[in-house]
């Protein structure tokens, strides 16, 4: 059971949608970058308040070709989406305790990119946003969501 | 600067940016875009006089309405407010995806309940025309869509031709 913002973490998440039958059958063919930026809130204990941790996500071919951690903020060249949102947030998404469509349409996930692409390709952002929030396999070794 | 033939992209604002909800500015992010994808898109806008607002059926508090001022679009944050008679559509996010993006229209949406929609019957060619303006076009689409159209009927044509003349014979 691999540590939530672990390498092994993502690593399972990638083997996750790339296993997904209907993720491959809805999955953009054309290439697309974004990040995932988890921004500490002084709640979750995993990501100090003050401190960022950012992940690129590369889709191409209608599959994850890239899944890892960035040293630091992306400078945007190239980049597709930014979904930015509150440590706290992300890890009840992956907790499955927030909706993360819904977290979007509230704000509490910051999307910034080309809503077109997003629009067309919108089966396919639910299926993706979906398996982060139905990774069973997360190991909580500081404690689960939801946070006293 | 405006070169000839072109003219100015109508602008489009979010009013309280800073507290916006997300679908306010997921609609404002994807109203820029749309007006800047082509002149066809910005006529289009520029064209809209009106409201309507846009609910949100995951979240019942969020609702945004979209005011339509021709050289200006407005998106405000409504949540649970009365919107007087303005026309509404709700849907979840992948039913509004589908409508704008073409992939599903909306009146079968409509008539399976994904979208709801409530207005006046003289505001209903307003709401085809927003419709129509939000739904993302690449310029591409439309002629292939022609050139299909007139394939089939050429196609259509053809059998009907030789139905004809194997009957005269």
């Amino acid at each position: 059971m691999p540590a939530i913002y672990s390498d092994a973490w993502y690593d399972d998440m990638k083997t996750l949608i790339n296993g997904s039958a209907d993720f491959k059958k809805l999955a953009p063919k054309q290439r697309a970058v974004m990040t995932l930026e988890v921004v500490g809130d002084g709640k979750s204990p995993y990501v100090p308040s003050g401190k960022e941790l950012y992940y690129l996500v590369v889709l191409d071919g209608g599959q994850v070709t890239d899944y890892r951690p960035l040293p630091e903020r992306h400078d945007g060249k190239g980049l597709g989406f930014r979904f930015t949102a509150p440590a706290t947030v992300w890890e009840n998404i992956a907790a499955g305790l927030l909706d993360p469509i819904t977290c979007g349409l509230r704000g509490q996930i910051k999307i910034r990119g080309d809503m077109r692409f997003l629009m067309q390709n919108a089966d396919a952002v639910k299926i993706l946003v979906d398996l982060y929030g139905q990774q069973g396999q997360t190991d909580w070794p500081q404690g689960k969501p939801p946070y006293p | 600067m405006v070169g000839p033939g072109v003219t100015e992209r109508p602008r489009v604002e979010l009013i309280d940016a800073e507290s916006a909800s997300g679908l306010a500015d997921l609609l404002h992010q994807f109203l820029e875009q749309t007006v800047e994808a082509s002149e066809a898109k910005a006529q289009a806008a520029r064209a809209l006089k009106g409201e309507v607002v846009v609910r949100a059926a995951e979240d019942e508090e969020i609702a945004v309405r979209i005011a339509f001022q021709g050289d200006r679009i407005e998106l405000r944050d409504v949540g649970k407010a009365a919107t007087g008679s303005a026309p509404s559509i709700q849907g979840d996010f992948l039913s509004v995806a589908h409508v704008t993006s073409g992939q599903a229209s909306p009146l079968a949406l409509v008539a399976s309940r994904q979208l709801r929609v409530s207005f006046g019957i003289a505001q209903l060619p307003f709401l085809f025309r927003v419709l129509g303006f939000m739904r993302v076009d690449d310029g591409a689409e439309r002629p292939r869509r022609l050139r299909a159209i007139a394939l089939v009927l050429v196609l259509v044509l053809v059998l009907v031709l030789v139905l004809v003349a194997s009957l005269f014979k």
